[in-house]
């Protein structure tokens, strides 16, 4: 009897462990969780110009599309020297042999053609070479001859979503304070760019002390503060014509800070009056006005979910100047930053997931982004003083003023990706603070 | 029956002797002994210890400690007019005022008055790409025109999307010489698995080495399988205990195979090693978005007997954790690292081939997920 027992665990027992062995019958399955981070080679040999007016279109849109590429630090472009072929149509089969060889795991070609009225038509393909694959279909842009760095970008943005999975961020522009002269008779104008730096224009002149400005969610209007009248107030522009009109005019009181919430008909601003400053809400159709916060301690910088259902703003309330969340209709403020030091200007993400925010601990500025409870807190940036995070329109990077220190320091626009990876400086002469993101243009 | 007592009996009689008398007979531990060091003290030294300690000298007799260097912090905290950046060291008295005026050259245009509604088209776009070199702090800022601005120009026209025709076949070349794809161009960059933000940077030490850690020892890699497979091999012992429960069970796991069902002994856990290390090598997780980062895909591929995988058979079998949309990147990541590193084969033993010859592939980015 105890003999059959001991057979039946037996047999049992190694019944159970050749069971992994048996489930191999079938496909062999492994699991692959390890992988390497690195930027993704991509080729982009100029685009073939169907006409010769078009030859130098076509050579700079192609390097446009790899600066944007390999300015996101996601991607390395190979460069030509390492080319072992030339595309010379755009028609004709690619060699992917030819790419592979290099390493090119991602092709773009493209071709620039250029009508008698001066628009140009840019199409491209993108290839997965080790696929010998197209990475889906290829697409044609037009416009005119002068909007060439926007259709470069255009299909930047494109081969950035195909391949990340994520919309582009290229095509969008910055607004920003343009700063002039030294740090005790600064002047400060309002000044717009492509997202790279490219094509600067001035929105103001010198003779007013600007801030703070910010896209509505359009992209045709800012808001922004000017000490035009001696005391901050905060005033609305329109991009194109450059007019602009006072927003909230009352005597004794000083507006700042302000910021569209996303349907760009409401703005939230800090009031401050009598030494006490709160946020308020102005409708822009109706001009009716109305206080969220009623504390006698500071509360400013106040920003929009992507929803529109909560604001994330700062306040002293707890003695330090902390990160607080709370509803738009109002309610009890919920603080969500806990760790050392000082928190301020947040500014909510595109995606609504993360709260990028400037952090001052020990002496040094950080920029920093945390979850909208407060957790996973992760500092990307450390330096003298940095400040001022915008979000791109993807919430993949941020933009914000770095200001070096000493009596020549100036400050200048950087990025960085949420990973902390690829700080880069925007390429803009002389110095600019202040950035504000638009919205991707249409 | 009464054996049974007495011994309990007996037994018990013993415990309880020995719980009594046992303690009699055992010597306490001894402490351990505690040294320390001491020193004579005078009587005279005794009394001024005791003495009530002397008050703090004053406090702006001591050096106080420096403070952090931030000679020109923007963010003077208590006032709620400095709150939003302030310009450029205001003035106490007040702050609401802008710094002084520029000269009257500057000043000479009036803004509001000077600004046109009509859109002036923009300049033409500068053709060159090469972007301007940053400029470094000390240089000077570059002059700006002292002019009334002018009106911001409209968005470019948007730009029309068509669709393209399809791409005509694009194989490859057959003419090309097929030994060119072995030859990489360039070194990989490096790769990495951590994120090190800025902030978490450590100070530069310059070039000296902090530690000179002894490289760690390479992992043991499967047993080479390049000798052939003998006529009769002798039976591992697991494939013994698996005849031996087939035979009780009246299963078939050892039933001789065909062939092209999956038969003979299963991979062991340093060749399944060896390709999950040989596909890892290859997968770039670097250009994935957040979702994607976050997304689980199964794929499934066909060998050929050299250990090379076959493009054409490469398919997404499923999801988790994401979007389709990121599921394709995901896939497309996946499939470019099993067709890089397969090219050369993997390391697959060929006498094992009906057990490898259809891979399914779990790709979960989980742990290189950058949130």
């Amino acid at each position: 009897m105890i003999a059959r027992i001991l057979t039946l665990f037996l047999v049992l027992a190694l019944g159970a462990g050749l069971a992994p062995a048996q489930a191999q019958d079938g496909p062999l399955r492994i699991v692959i969780d390890e992988g390497v981070i690195e930027p993704l080679p991509v080729a982009v040999p100029d685009f073939v110009a169907e006409d010769a007016r078009a030859a130098d279109y076509a050579r700079n849109i192609a390097r446009v599309v790899a600066a944007d590429l390999a300015g996101t630090g996601l991607f390395r472009e190979i460069p030509e020297e390492a080319h072992l072929t030339t595309v010379t149509s755009f028609a004709s089969p690619v060699q992917f042999s030819d790419w592979k060889a290099i390493n090119a795991q991602a092709l773009i070609t493209g071709a620039v053609g250029l009508d008698g009225s001066g628009r140009l038509t840019v199409k491209f393909r993108l290839f997965d070479v080790f696929a010998e694959a197209p990475l889906g279909d290829g697409l044609q842009f037009g416009g005119p001859a002068t909007s060439w760095r926007r259709v470069a970008h255009k299909v930047a943005d494109q081969v950035y979503s195909r391949i990340t999975g994520e919309s582009g961020y290229f095509d969008s522009r910055v607004v920003f304070v343009a700063e002039r002269g030294p740090k005790n008779a600064r002047q400060k104008r309002l000044a717009i760019m492509d997202y790279d730096g490219a094509n600067v224009q001035f929105l103001t002149d010198a003779s007013a002390l600007v801030l703070a400005p910010r896209f509505s969610p359009t992209g045709d209007r800012v808001l922004f503060t000017s000490y035009e009248s001696g005391f901050p107030r905060i005033y609305l522009m329109d991009v194109a014509s450059t007019r602009r009109r006072a927003l909230d005019e009352q005597s004794g009181t000083m507006t700042f800070a302000p910021r569209f919430a996303p349907d760009g008909q409401r703005v939230v601003f800090s009031l401050s009056q009598g030494g006490n400053t709160d946020i308020y809400m102005l409708d822009l159709r109706s001009g009716q006005r109305m206080r969220l916060t009623s504390a006698p301690s500071i509360e400013t910088a106040p920003s929009f979910a992507p929803d529109g259902q909560q604001i994330v703003f700062e306040s002293d309330r707890s003695g330090s100047q902390q990160l607080y969340v709370m509803p738009v209709t109002g309610g009890e403020p919920r603080r969500i930053s806990f760790g050392q030091g000082r928190y301020g200007t947040p500014v909510w993400s595109p995606r609504g997931d993360l709260i990028a925010f400037t952090k001052q601990n020990k002496g040094r500025f950080h920029i920093g982004v945390m979850r909208t409870d407060g957790s996973e807190e992760r500092l990307l940036t450390a330096s003298f003083l940095d400040e001022g995070p915008t979000w791109a329109p993807n919430g993949r990077v941020i933009m914000f003023t770095r200001e070096t220190s000493g009596a020549q320091g100036a400050p200048s626009l950087y990025t960085v990706d949420i990973t902390g990876r690829n700080l880069r400086q925007v390429s803009l002469q002389g110095a600019a603070s202040d950035p504000a993101w638009s919205p991707l243009l249409p | 029956m009464r054996t049974g007592i007495y011994i309990s009996g007996a037994a018990h009689l013993l415990l309880i002797a020995w719980v009594m008398l046992a303690g009699l007979f055992s010597v306490p531990r001894p402490a351990p002994m505690q040294v320390s060091d001491v020193s004579l003290v005078s009587a005279e030294d005794f009394a001024a210890l005791n003495q009530p300690a002397a008050a703090p000298a004053p406090v702006d007799a001591v050096a106080p400690p420096e403070s952090p260097a931030l000679p020109s912090s923007p963010r003077p905290v208590p006032a709620p007019e400095d709150r939003p950046r302030t310009p450029a060291p205001p003035e106490p008295q007040a702050p609401a005022r802008p710094d002084d005026a520029p000269d009257a050259s500057g000043a000479q245009p009036v803004p509001g008055t000077q600004v046109t509604d009509t859109v002036t088209a923009p300049p033409a776009p500068e053709v060159s790409d090469a972007p301007p070199a940053p400029v470094p702090d000390s240089a000077p800022p570059r002059p700006a025109a002292r002019v009334a601005p002018t009106a911001a120009p409209r968005p470019p026209e948007d730009v029309a999307i068509a669709d393209l025709p399809p791409q005509p076949a694009t194989r490859p070349d057959p003419a090309a010489p097929a030994e060119a794809e072995e030859i990489p161009a360039a070194a990989p960059p490096e790769a990495t698995t951590e994120i090190v933000t800025e902030a978490e940077e450590r100070p530069d030490t310059g070039r000296a080495l902090a530690s000179s850690p002894r490289p760690r020892a390479r992992p043991a890699r499967p047993a080479p399988t390049d000798t052939p497979p003998a006529a009769d091999p002798a039976p591992a012992p697991e494939d013994q205990i698996a005849d031996a429960v087939a035979q009780a069970v009246g299963g078939e796991a050892s039933a001789p195979g065909s062939g092209l069902a999956a038969s003979g002994p299963p991979l062991n856990a340093g060749e399944r090693e060896g390709l999950r290390v040989a596909v890892s090598r290859c997968w770039n997780v670097g250009s994935l978005s957040s979702e994607a980062l976050a997304t689980t895909v199964v794929v499934g591929v066909e060998m050929e007997q050299d250990g090379t995988p076959r493009p054409d058979t490469i398919r997404l079998l499923s999801w988790s954790g994401g979007s389709e949309d990121a599921a394709r990147r995901v896939y497309d990541s996946a499939r470019r690292a099993i067709i890089r590193c397969g090219s050369a084969g993997f390391p697959l033993p060929p006498e094992k081939y009906a057990r490898w010859r259809d891979i399914e592939m779990t790709f979960d980015p989980e742990k290189m997920r950058t949130r």
